[in-house]
């Protein structure tokens, strides 16, 4: 166990280096969401179910599978060359994007016909109502939901490991292959757990002082 | 040189392809056992009176829920080594998904557990059903309709998971999809047809559990 | 009704998807016939894209500045060096060393690329600046004395995917199983741990790892092949295999190649008979 007390460094590196990407993919994920969540909610059968489409093929392959069609196989397609940041990046978006869809969805329909009526009475239009009446609303719902695919996409980053992207995954591996003992994977696993819990205790907070906040 | 999708590469390789989704259902299927088996000892110890056991169980549920599953794939194959302890591929895969999907499973069944209610219990008490009768014709069914629709996701979230043991060299169809996709270099097709596999047999899955969930409880919705 | 209204537009919704990618398909055609040719470009940006690979010692690795060193890298800046270029390496895994050719988002690899015959339907060559030997590496213990000994179902043969085992080996030991891990490292350690019977590396590396783990591992001789290894290129540019081709055979004619050899690798020569 104390063999693995010089890496603790280079593991909490890793730790960062995970923490980095979530978030990235987490904003790329909330503009996806917003985006394609106004779609969904449209009144465009079409645009609903592209919306749809989108939103069950990412639900319904793996996300190792994803991240291998982004980064082995979109570069054939689009002639670019993504590194495994970027492609990691790219698919976990992408993966956080279709949750995150639901997420918005819900937020928006949890402010009810009455509020869009009053709105209309008001003379507000369609974009004025979404930016001043609902989305103030709708954050109540959609936010303890963003904090959820967060832990999902921590958890998810690990995944990227295996297109070599070094995270605190690869790093706890590569100590290990250096030291032939469990510890580093050991202190891996209390790293992910200490950032998922600490995030999921602040998402209950959040949650409960939105149920209890002005209606 | 080459296109970006070859139809043929399919054909040449369908032996290899179907003997990679056999070899998934088939972790799927070993997989979602485990977990069952796992949420069950899971749920059993958190709502147990001892407090040790008790916080025994809440420590592996959240412990589970909050670290990645490639860990434990990871873990039980190359790390367990370093004590000692060698399990194969498969068991190792079955086993991390299986402790996995048991810690979400434990919480399912909690909830369920929770939603049918002391009243019932205590009914079935007062109509002279011992313990075991009232677990077995009151509560259980009861938890089973109430629990359904979310173990039904569990199992899909598991059987995608199975795709993580390609890294420790299942030969399960992402694993061959790369061995296909080393030797041909036709990454687009390969984990294009990949994906829609996976695909199909979620929405299948998705669609039976949909009719289950119909047939079997529906008549039964809103009685309780 | 309304239910068959939604399914409809799904149907649409997936249709006009495929027809876009379809016709991105066709818009690429194969993946060659390029524009500007490849050497005029380079001469003229003062740019040579390089694609290699890292964490392969000697050949390639990363240093902790982030800075790229070894044999291929020193190569790569000699070759910019002729062409008045700056190099700018591209780094990908050892499986998407072809597919950057496939997309000649980089101008040519060096990345201890073997030669063989599925990949180079892929990509082109130049000839051989290097052809290690490639020895199997089995546990210390384990009873196996020689290559035919391991040619038996009881045998795991472990590789790291992106190299060229998949295509070797089945011809070589057709009774043996394979098996594929994501990298070198992991087939190491399945190796060590028992999971595979053997792993097959060049001569170089084996004596890294048999130094790195003393007493554990052994390697069976003779070396079951020589390496093919060459720059590789994307197809259907002539002039730019011509120039890169004629390059590698005057880089080994005038012992720069020896030279190289003997600062990364340690002695021996590049080229074996």
């Amino acid at each position: 166990m104390a063999r693995v007390l010089p890496y603790l460094g280079l593991l909490a590196r890793g730790a960062l280096i995970t923490l980095e990407i979530s978030a990235l993919s987490l904003a790329c994920s909330l503009l996806i969401g917003v985006l394609v969540g106004l779609v969904a909610t449209s009144r465009a059968a079409a645009a609903r179910a592209a919306a749809r489409v989108y939103v069950e093929v990412v639900r319904s392959v793996p996300l190792l599978v994803q991240i291998f069609f982004v980064y082995y196989g979109l570069p054939l397609m689009f002639r670019l060359n993504l590194s495994p940041y970027q492609a990691a990046t790219i698919a976990l978006a992408l993966y956080g994007g279709a949750y995150m869809v639901e997420a918005v969805r819900s937020g928006i329909q949890s402010v009810g016909k009455p509020q869009w009526e009053a709105a209309r009475a008001l003379g507000l239009g369609y974009w004025r109502t979404m930016a001043h009446v609902v989305a103030p609303q709708a954050i109540r719902v959609t936010l303890p939901a963003a904090i959820g695919i967060f832990i999902s996409l921590l958890k998810g980053s690990s995944v990227a490991s295996i297109i070599g992207f070094v995270e605190l995954l690869q790093t706890a591996i590569n100590i290990r292959n250096s030291i032939f003992s469990l510890s580093p994977l050991f202190v891996a696993g209390v790293l992910y757990f200490l950032m998922c819990y600490g995030l999921s205790r602040f998402g209950g907070r959040v949650e409960r002082r939105f149920r209890y906040g002005a209606s | 040189m080459t296109s970006l999708f070859d139809p043929g590469l399919f054909w040449r390789y369908r032996s290899v392809i179907v003997a990679g989704a056999a070899t998934t259902l088939l972790l799927g299927a070993c997989s979602v056992a485990a977990s069952f088996v796992f949420g069950l000892a899971g749920w059993l110890l958190k709502a147990s009176k001892l407090r040790a056991l008790a916080w025994v169980g809440g420590a592996y549920v959240e412990a589970l829920r909050n670290t990645p599953d490639l860990l434990y794939i990871y873990g039980l194959y190359f790390g367990l080594v370093t004590i000692g302890v060698t399990f194969s591929a498969f068991t190792s895969a079955v086993l991390a998904l299986g402790i996995q999907g048991g810690a979400y499973i434990a919480e399912i069944i909690r909830g369920a557990f929770t939603a049918v209610g002391h009243e019932q219990r205590v009914a079935a008490r007062a109509l002279g059903l011992r313990p075991w009768k009232s677990l077995a014709y009151v509560e259980l069914p009861q938890m089973l309709r109430v629990a359904f629709p979310a173990l039904g996701n569990q199992v899909i979230s598991t059987l995608l998971g199975t795709a993580l043991a390609s890294v420790i060299a299942v030969p399960e169809l992402t694993y061959q999809s790369q061995i296909i996709g080393d030797s041909t270099y036709q990454y687009f097709s390969v984990f294009s047809v990949d994906a829609v596999i996976y695909l199909v047999l979620v929405q299948v899955l998705t669609r039976l559990f949909h009719l289950i969930d119909h047939l079997w409880f529906g008549p039964w919705r809103g009685t309780v | 009704m309304r239910g068959r209204r939604r399914l409809a537009s799904v149907v649409v919704v997936i249709a006009v998807l495929a027809a876009v990618l379809v016709a991105i398909d066709l818009r690429q055609g194969p993946v060659s016939g390029q524009n500007e040719e490849i050497l005029q470009k380079v001469l003229r940006t003062h740019v040579l894209t390089v694609g290699t690979i890292s964490g392969n010692p000697p050949w390639s690795i990363t240093k902790p500045n982030g800075e790229l060193d070894g044999y291929d890298i020193a190569i790569a800046k000699l070759i910019g060096h002729d062409l008045n270029a700056k190099v700018n390496f591209v780094v990908t895994s050892g499986a998407g060393r072809i597919p950057a050719l496939q997309t000649r988002k980089v101008d040519l690899v060096l990345a201890e690329l073997n030669y063989t015959g599925p990949r180079s339907l892929a990509v082109a060559y130049t000839q051989v600046y290097s052809n290690p030997i490639s020895q199997f590496l089995v546990r210390a213990s384990s009873p196996y004395k020689t290559i035919e000994s391991l040619n038996s179902p009881a045998v795991t043969l472990g590789y790291a995917l992106g190299g060229n085992e998949a295509q070797i080996w089945p011809a070589m030991l057709p009774n043996a199983k394979l098996q594929a891990f994501t990298t070198v490292a992991d087939a190491e350690q399945a190796l060590l741990s028992g999971r595979v019977t053997a792993t097959g590396e060049t001569d170089i590396l084996n004596r890294e790892l048999i130094k790195a783990h003393p007493g554990l591992l052994r390697a069976i001789n003779p070396a079951y092949i020589k390496g093919f290894v060459g720059i590789g290129l994307p197809y259907g540019d002539f002039d730019w295999w011509l120039w890169l081709d004629r390059w590698v055979a005057y880089f080994n004619y005038t012992g720069q190649n020896q030279k190289l050899w003997d600062q990364y690798m340690g002695g021996g020569s590049p080229l074996v008979p």
